[in-house]
């Protein structure tokens, strides 16, 4: 004994026998199905999050019409108050802004590029037969996938999903979806605390995992600086994760006993609701929820961008074929960053009147948390110079991400002092801002890493061409959405406006646009058919990524085990790997970039030898 | 290769096996848990008006005398792990039955702690927002009232709900066609419908919450706020009034329900007697009362936080008691403690680190009871 299985479920023989189907692909303890098995959830969210998204627009540019093709479905499913004759009401609106950001961030990205790439790709990469703790590992999946379906099927509970925006500020959202026409326990807002009491739990799960396989289950001779950045990356995510969660889990908790129990703990005393003063002890404060929930959710926002930049590293230095610049200090800013990230969260607070010395104080530590992440995109910049490179769909996306990452990260910087974000908080400067790190920043390069790695995974390519076809689209229409906002925002439009402002049609000065490029008659309002059309055409765009990527399981061009000619040590196994990964125990004798080496045989060295 | 490494042995350079790594990752998580609702404490007191912060609610004695539980178990979890390492059988299913047990006694000390927390009532009044703890007398009454309440109020939820349903359906079908026979035969329904909601709105308004009969506490608040110099009134029969508006004091003599533990226990040893501070009982009239509650947490932000802090913690403490239940078991197939003969080194390692976890559930407890209890 001493040893246990990769599976973990026979202690005794030492030669594993054909487990039954629910064992092998549904309640599997292997990292590479349970990977899969994010991946796919995760990308279902993905389109479910878009969907959402996409009937919103229709709503900005045309407030008042009936959606197209889909309107009478929402109608016969979501009930007359949310879709009067397919129209959307402002209920559906804040329903499905709400819902937007929670299935995008808690079920579509995080999944996607922690759970699903950073359970395929980090024990590959570090030499090790399985996660550290594989029934942990499945445990985690299981208890997101009851989270997601909790989210969804609250969309169908009387009075729909919940309303309060994603980030659930109290004491809205504590008095949201209660009264006689919700019920008590499966109404909107009940059902996404629960739902997200289950997510914090899987990520929890998943992260102690990550850090305990990436410590303990290092090949021999892969110490720490012959990591892949990519399993640093997700290494200092899993810390984040870890650490910036269970606050939210305590705030959820405390919202769900306000909820359920009547307590306080996010309502101040003497607060009227419809004309009358609440029944309730009183006493807590809104104030408290914020700084919980964004004691999560700034970290969260470095959960998102964290994989992605290990997952450009990966794709950047494979298809440059030189090493990462700055691999060094590229590590120590991750460090940096996943320090500050802690220390960062009320910058999203400045309008709540915190006081101007923790106003500066979080200034000072935003701004500084700019370097690292500017050292970051620098290094992957400069990563570029003077290289061959060549141009797979995965490098498109890999290098379209940079400037895209670029921009959103530059927009930031005025938001960081609070004199500016008096003015641009809650405007669609805001939302630009960080949908350029998330959309075409994150989503691009999780979409690069699937055409990456989707060779090792299935055997097979991806289509070239259908992968162009998916690429240069998706770079100008998510360009179309995310610039207008900016011009928008700064003109004043508020994020939350159910009509994109078509209410303030009357108050010409707000919206006229005439002064900038001097066409006449063209106003603000009119972005909003610019982007929503942009919308509908990047949707458009997903359609040929869906088909390849389903088709290509069967007609993908056959891959080789290194179809890359990568160093790392994921494509120095079988494809695709199988059970316990590598055929003999890896050996690791170079650093992880070893591209071009002078004098070498071949323009790269495998880090790792597998007899 | 198909073998997780370290599960057993430890890793040289760290000098720990997988799963005390994995446990002291989950712990620093679990602080962080904690350590988010330790800040809404402090949150909520600091940001609670001078003195309004309630003291005393809680008896010092069972809480300290579960501290002194805890860290005894915490001790024998210690000499269960030391037994295994010595290859002493017995002696470790005795320690780790006696952990096991603290944890029993524990989880019942914190029930009858509840239990007489929620059979404790307060009421505060409109003047002045005064608070009047004690025992209901009239509690069949006022339960009676409560049930009542909650009822109706479910009903008319329910009813609403089925009347918005309907009127949906009938505006689409009359959306198809004006006339059309079914929308009359959905209006039929919301009209039965409408009656019945009527008739329970009736009842609601007609429902009037009962005088409260309290038995106050000891050295209760609201002696302060009684002028001395009022006149007593007759009222009803024989008692006494006090300048306080819509409270009037009774001289006659009540039961209070038992609480204290001490009682609770003398109670169901049949040697309960009624004690002292009972002597009299006050009638609050319910146009007085702004909010009435048993000490729930929702009565107010300590027992809010209190309720919800301590709930968490049990929850810890009974699911570590399960934990340990599984390893004190003997099951078939190297489950439970029959790991302890199939390979010693390994059933010590879960031993040591189900005691990692109990530390810390007895460490986040000695952080509660302070701050809880006396402070």
């Amino acid at each position: 004994m001493g040893v246990v299985k990769a599976d973990d479920s026979h202690h005794d023989d030492s030669h594993h026998h054909e487990l039954p189907f629910w064992r092998k692909y549904i309640f599997s303890t292997d990292h590479k199905i349970i990977g899969v098995q994010y991946a796919l959830a995760s990308l279902f969210f993905l389109l479910l999050g878009f969907i959402l998204i996409g009937l919103m627009r229709w709503q900005l540019a045309y407030p008042g019409d009936p959606i197209p093709f889909v309107g009478g479905l929402l109608e016969a499913f979501l009930g007359r108050e949310m879709a009067d004759g397919g129209v959307m009401t402002a209920q559906l609106y804040n329903s499905f802004g709400a819902m937007h950001g929670t299935i995008m961030v808690f079920l579509a990205i995080v999944p996607l590029a922690f759970g699903a790439f950073g359970n395929y790709v980090v024990p590959l990469q570090i030499g090790a037969p399985d996660m550290c703790f594989p029934r942990i590992n499945m445990a985690s999946f299981w208890v997101q996938f009851v989270g997601g379906f909790i989210m969804v099927a609250s969309f169908f509970v009387p009075g729909g999903a919940a309303k309060s925006g994603w980030t659930s500020y109290s004491p809205l959202a504590n008095i949201a979806d209660s009264g006689d026409s919700y019920m008590f326990l499966w109404n909107g807002q009940t059902m996404w605390l629960l739902g997200m009491v289950f997510l914090i739990t899987a990520s929890l799960l998943g992260s102690v995992n990550f850090i305990a396989t990436i410590i303990q289950l290092r090949c021999k001779g892969m110490t720490w600086m012959r990591l892949p950045f990519f399993c640093w990356a997700q290494f200092i995510t899993a810390f984040l994760l870890l650490l910036a969660f269970p606050p939210l889990e305590a705030a959820g908790i405390m919202q769900l006993v306000d909820r359920m129990l009547g307590t306080s703990f996010f309502l101040p005393s003497g607060l009227y609701v419809g004309g009358e003063v609440m029944d309730i002890s009183g006493g807590g404060s809104p104030l408290l929820w914020q700084h919980l929930f964004w004691f999560l959710a700034h970290p969260e926002v470095y959960v998102l961008i964290l994989p992605a930049i290990g997952i450009i590293a990966e794709v950047l230095t494979t298809n440059t074929r030189k090493p990462l610049w700055g691999y060094r200090l590229m590590v120590g800013s991750i460090f940096v960053l996943g320090f500050l990230s802690f220390i960062v969260w009320a910058h999203h607070m400045y309008l709540t009147n915190m006081g101007a010395w923790i106003s500066a104080w979080f200034q000072t530590t935003t701004i500084i948390i700019s370097i690292p992440s500017v050292i970051l995109i620098s290094c992957l910049l400069i990563s570029l110079w003077g290289a061959s490179m060549r141009f797979p769909t995965s490098m498109c996306f890999a290098t379209a991400f940079l400037p895209m990452f670029g921009i959103g990260g530059l927009t930031g910087i005025p938001l960081a002092f609070s004199a500016l974000d008096l003015y641009l908080h809650d405007t669609y400067y805001v939302i630009g801002h960080f949908h350029y790190i998330v959309a075409p920043g994150t989503i691009f390069a999780l979409i690069a890493g699937i055409y990456h790695w989707y060779p090792k995974v299935t055997g097979r390519h991806m289509s070239e061409f259908w992968g162009k076809v998916h690429f240069w689209p998706s770079l100008i229409f998510m360009n179309g959405i995310f610039m207008p906002m900016f011009l928008q925002g700064m003109a004043g439009f508020h994020r939350r406006w159910y009509d994109g402002g078509a209410s303030y049609e009357l108050t010409d000065r707000v919206i006229e646009w005439t002064q900038i490029f001097g066409f006449e008659g063209i106003t603000y309002l009119d972005l909003n058919i610019v982007m929503t059309w942009s919308a509908g055409f990047l949707f458009v765009a997903q359609i040929p990524f869906i088909i390849n990527f389903f088709a290509s399981i069967w007609t993908g061009k056959k891959a080789k085990d290194n179809p890359w000619n990568s160093t790392t040590l994921e494509w120095q196994t079988p494809t695709p790997p199988g059970h316990g990964n590598f055929t003999s125990e890896p050996v690791v004798d170079r650093g992880p970039y070893e591209y071009s080496v002078p004098d070498a045989d071949e323009d790269f060295l495998p880090q790792g030898k597998v007899s | 290769m198909d073998v997780i490494p370290y599960t057993v042995k430890p890793r040289p350079e760290t000098g720990l096996y997988n799963a005390k790594l994995g446990i002291w990752l989950f712990l620093a998580s679990e602080v962080m848990l904690f350590g988010g609702l330790f800040s809404a404490y402090l949150f909520l007191r600091l940001g609670a008006p001078e003195g309004t912060w309630p003291h005393g609610h809680l008896e010092v004695l069972p809480g300290l005398f579960n501290t002194a539980i805890l860290i005894l178990s915490s001790v024998t979890v210690v000499m269960a792990w030391l037994s295994v390492r010595l290859n002493e059988f017995t002696k470790f299913r005795i320690f780790l039955g006696i952990t096991i047990f603290c944890s029993l006694i524990f989880v019942c000390v914190k029930s009858y702690e509840y239990y007489g927390k929620f059979h404790h009532f307060g009421v505060f009044l409109k003047q002045d927002n005064i608070e009047i703890t004690g025992h209901l007398k009239n509690y069949d009454e006022y339960h009676h009232y409560i049930d009542e309440k909650s009822q109706l109020e479910a009903k008319r939820g329910t009813l609403s709900r089925q009347i918005a349903k309907l009127s949906n359906k009938i505006h689409i079908a009359k959306r198809k066609d004006e006339n059309s026979t079914k929308a009359s035969e959905f209006q039929k329904e919301v009209d039965a419908k409408s009656e019945e909601l009527k008739k329970v709105n009736e009842g609601l308004s007609k429902l009037k919450m009962p005088a409260l009969y309290l038995a106050p506490d000891h050295k209760q608040p609201w002696h302060k706020y009684i002028n001395a110099d009022a006149k007593y009134e007759k009222y009803g029969d024989a008692l006494l009034t006090y300048d306080f508006e819509g409270v009037k004091v009774t001289d006659k003599k009540v039961k209070p329900h038992p609480t204290k533990i001490t009682d609770m226990i003398k109670k169901a040893m049949g040697q309960y007697k009624t004690p002292e501070h009972a002597s009299h009982y006050l009638k609050i009239e319910p146009d007085a009362i702004k909010r009435h509650s048993y000490f729930y947490p929702k009565y107010n932000g300590y027992f809010a936080i209190y309720f919800t802090m301590t709930g968490l913690h049990a929850v810890h403490v009974i699911g570590g008691a399960l934990a340990m239940c599984y390893f004190w078991l003997p099951m078939p197939g190297g489950r439970g403690s029959t790991l302890f003969k199939k390979d010693r080194q390994h059933f010590a390692n879960r031993i040591e680190v189900a005691g990692l976890f109990w530390h810390f559930v007895d460490l986040v407890w000695i952080f509660l009871f302070p701050i809880m209890y006396l402070f």
